[in-house]
């Protein structure tokens, strides 16, 4: 005990000696990454696919001209993104296939977005003319959605 | 005894039921015949499904089989401006081409287009084939005026316009229409000594040419800077005269009056008389109106 409490206080107090641990798993990068697992569970293209392929094989899900050199506004871009992305995961539950593309087309906001057939159709129409008036009065622009439908998900790999 | 009671009770509440929802009169009714035999088993016949309470057994509609896609049917020499009148996301079910995009598996060839986020990102001009852009020509072109065919060269137009003003529009994605930048307007002048003084002189000059005060409505023939023909004792006076030339077998009115004016020796009189007031007197332009009158009086 007392051998041990003499180590480490003359680690702490000779400045020539540093510990230091690193441990290799807190380097990696695990964002928008699904790990390799058993082989059964499939990924779409976009959850296949790692941010560092932006790019160069996966396109950007969201348009719009506030990102080009003197051109402003982005910052509010971004952000009205991230609520309608949120909006219409909530609206939808459990019928989403994929993500969202959000595409501006002047003041135009188009949602496109691919469905599962969960639904019947009258309630989807109804959810779709909900969510086009809601955002039209909240964003104070025209809101368009452009809903194609699947029988289930595209797979792109099993992991 | 109190087994029929029960009975009663249920057969009524079945009843109760099928004013509300009208389909679940048989299974109610099945529900109160059975159970008089039965020890009251309240459990619905959905089995599985979770209990609706008072509500009744979820009916299931049988499922809408899904129509053709409209690729299907599609005929080679439609009009494809129908299928994509304007802007929009690539439709697998409209595009009739075996399109394939993303990066492919190992061993493997890109993902088809059905479910392809990947060609929903992108622009497509679908839109915009040739014939779509000759409608469009077509269309505009009822708005168009011909450019003027003296202003050939560069040259001549700066000569006669020698101020260019360079007015920007901006086409932005945002939720407003309007883009501040848009407001700035350019003003090209060849040079002159003082150019800071000068452009302010420009601007203030632009910007008052629109403004149009009260008093302008009042201008009257006296203020004209040009002479213009129409409305004119000249006008009134050829035109009376040439009336009274033709006076035999024809109508008064004003149909002869327009048809008059139409009449090429009437324009050309027209034209010298103009230009005798604008540009004053010289050997040329008295001649000209020489030419006309005599044409005019057929002399």
């Amino acid at each position: 005990m007392n051998t041990l409490a003499r180590v480490g206080t003359s680690i702490c107090t000779n400045p020539e000696t540093r510990a230091l641990h690193v441990t290799a798993s807190c380097c990696k990068n695990r964002a928008a990454r699904i790990r390799v697992g058993k082989g059964d569970r499939p990924l779409t293209y976009e959850q296949a696919l790692h941010p560092h392929h932006i790019g160069h094989r996966k396109g950007w899900l969201s348009q719009h001209t506030s990102n080009l050199m003197g051109e402003n506004g982005a910052a509010d871009r971004t952000v009205e993104d991230v609520f309608v992305r949120r909006f219409i995961f909530g609206t939808f539950h459990n019928c989403l296939a994929n993500e969202i593309v959000i595409k501006r087309r002047g003041n135009m906001l188009v949602v496109c977005a691919l469905m599962l057939q969960r639904l019947p159709p009258q309630k989807f129409y109804f959810l779709i003319g909900y969510t086009e008036t809601l955002l039209s009065h909240f964003y104070k622009c025209p809101v368009k959605m452009e809903v194609q439908t699947l029988g289930d998900k595209a797979v792109y790999k099993y992991l | 005894m109190a087994a029929h009671t029960l009975n009663i009770y249920m057969l009524s509440l079945g009843r109760m039921h099928c004013h509300i929802y009208g389909r679940n009169v048989h299974k109610a009714l099945n529900r109160a015949t059975y159970a008089t035999a039965l020890s009251t088993n309240n459990s619905s016949p959905n089995k599985g499904f979770p209990d609706r309470g008072s509500r009744g057994p979820i009916i299931r509609r049988p499922r809408r089989e899904e129509g053709e896609p409209r690729k299907d049917r599609m005929p080679v020499d439609q009009d494809w401006t129908a299928v994509y009148p304007t802007a929009a996301p690539f439709r697998p079910g409209s595009v009739p081409l075996p399109v394939r995009m993303g990066f492919p598996v190992k061993r493997g060839v890109p993902p088809e287009k059905k479910g392809n986020l990947e060609l929903i990102k992108i622009p497509n001009f679908l839109h915009l084939t040739p014939t779509a852009i000759k409608k469009h020509c077509e269309a505009m072109k009822l708005f168009c005026t011909e450019w003027p065919s003296a202003l050939d060269t560069n040259v001549k137009c700066d000569e006669h316009f020698p101020i260019k003003i360079e007015c920007k529009d901006y086409v932005s994605a945002g939720t407003s229409i309007r883009n501040p930048s848009a407001r700035i307007v350019n003003l090209r002048v060849s040079i002159c000594p003082n150019y800071d003084y000068a452009m302010y002189l420009l601007t203030v000059l632009y910007h008052e040419s629109w403004k149009t005060e009260a008093w302008e409505s009042e201008k009257t023939v006296a203020d004209m800077e040009e002479y213009s023909w129409e409305d004119s004792p000249s006008q009134k006076n050829a035109l009376s005269t040439l009336v009274r030339m033709q006076i035999a077998g024809e109508v008064e009115g004003d149909a002869v009056r327009d048809k008059l004016l139409g009449r090429p020796e009437v324009q050309e009189y027209r034209e010298s008389v103009i230009r005798l007031m604008n540009e004053g007197e010289s050997e040329s332009s008295i001649l000209q109106y020489r030419e006309a009158v005599k044409k005019l009086l057929k002399l």
